[in-house]
């Protein structure tokens, strides 16, 4: 690095002495004296001929350069109004609200479709048949676990709350903890169903000849029903 | 209407390249002559160089077209184009360059030259030989690439590189016997 700061030096020196010599130069003064002591030369035809292609040239080459610049000074022109809108734009409340909502509706949307893994997670068609219809909005499937005569599915909404459906085949004793919660039996599409809610959580038992399916997680009565309701 | 597009046609709407013909043309054409003593010659030098000086117009600003700076690059170009068009007439072979070996304890950093040298600098430098000065103006005060000082000095890069080396260590050791 100092190597090289030295020898821009020496050759920043360098060009500034060949600046100053340039005035005492002996050849420029020579050729300057041979060009005052004549006339100017009448070019031949011949030359003047020539010079029409020379000069065609230098149009293209001088065309093509002024148009590279003016191709970089209109692009750069316009990232500067760009730019300027963009900052006088979020300058004023009425514009900036509603564009910072709409980034973090999609910034919100966007993390909401990154958490699920719902086209990826399927039940096979041994157990499709139970899958509830109904899904909490917000939710997706982001487990499934399947044995030979019985499966789970965990829902997420991304926002922390969870709730899981089981089903199982031939399975009868099934105890729920009822201390200090809200106990209730009702009916859903006419099967018996047990429902259970303490603190901010439900849990739903419904009984169905041979089989059993079991509902638990933070949501809401209604849509801990509207799901139990929704399996076919 | 005619007297009105004859009025624009001033120097600003002329185009650079026009500006550098018309204002040097002459200067060219006897610097061409001189060394070829022929008026055809020195016409197709003309051209030549003109066509050289088309390839750089990017590095000639339309300020200095009227000042030393540029009618320096453009005797430049000229001398050497005829120079050149003299050893082809005489079918004379380009010498390849080869820098002598350094003398022993003489590294890189032996060619820079310093602030306290300058006062003597530019009397050196009217010291070197043409081929010398011209890759200095040319390289340094042009700045030009070597690409682009090999094809006005009608040689290669390598032989470019060779004689600015060469022509800094001649500046050194000129500056040192003033010391």
């Amino acid at each position: 690095m100092s190597r090289n700061l030295d020898e821009k030096k020496s050759d920043y020196l360098l060009e500034l002495a060949l600046e100053e010599q340039l005035d005492n130069d002996k050849d420029m003064r020579y050729w300057e004296q041979l060009e005052a002591e004549n006339p100017p030369h009448v070019f031949s035809e011949r030359h003047n001929k020539r010079m029409r292609k020379v000069f065609r040239k230098a149009k293209r080459v001088e065309f093509y350069e002024e148009y590279r610049k003016r191709v970089i000074r209109t692009v750069a022109g316009f990232l500067i109004i760009f730019c300027a809108s963009v900052v006088t734009v979020t300058q004023v409340e009425a514009f900036r609200l509603p564009l910072l909502k709409f980034f973090y509706q999609v910034k919100e949307k966007s993390t909401f479709f990154g958490v699920g893994i719902d086209n990826e997670t399927k039940l096979t068609k041994n157990f499709q048949e139970y899958e509830p219809a109904y899904k909490p909005e917000g939710f997706a499937i982001t487990e499934i676990d399947e044995k030979k005569d019985k499966f789970y599915i965990k829902y997420e909404d991304g926002k922390g709350r969870t709730y899981r459906f089981c089903y199982f085949y031939k399975f009868k004793n099934f105890a729920l903890d009822t201390e200090e919660a809200v106990a209730s039996n009702k009916e859903i599409n006419g099967h018996k169903a047990s429902i259970v809610e303490k603190e901010n959580k439900i849990k739903i038992i419904m009984y169905e000849e041979d089989s059993l399916f079991y509902l638990e997680g933070e949501i809401s009565f209604e849509e801990a029903y509207k799901i139990m309701e929704s399996v076919p | 209407m005619i007297i009105f597009c004859d009025m624009i046609d001033n120097e600003e709407d002329m185009s650079k390249f026009d500006r550098i013909y018309k204002k040097y043309r002459n200067t060219m054409y006897y610097v061409a002559f001189s060394l070829t003593k022929n008026v055809y010659d020195a016409e197709d030098i003309v051209e030549e160089s003109l066509i050289k000086v088309i390839e750089m117009l990017d590095k000639i600003d339309d300020e200095t077209i009227d000042k030393q700076r540029c009618k320096n690059l453009m005797i430049t170009i000229a001398k050497n184009t005829a120079v050149d068009f003299l050893r082809k007439m005489n079918h004379e072979a380009i010498p390849l360059e080869t820098l002598e070996s350094t003398p022993a304890g003489e590294g890189p950093e032996d060619l820079l030259i310093k602030v306290e040298d300058y006062k003597n600098l530019a009397d050196c430098i009217n010291r070197l030989r043409d081929i010398y000065k011209d890759v200095l103006y040319l390289r340094i005060f042009h700045q030009l690439s070597s690409k682009e000082t090999a094809r006005i000095l009608n040689t290669n890069e390598a032989n470019i590189n060779t004689r600015l080396k060469r022509a800094k260590r001649m500046l050194y050791q000129m500056l040192k016997e003033y010391d």
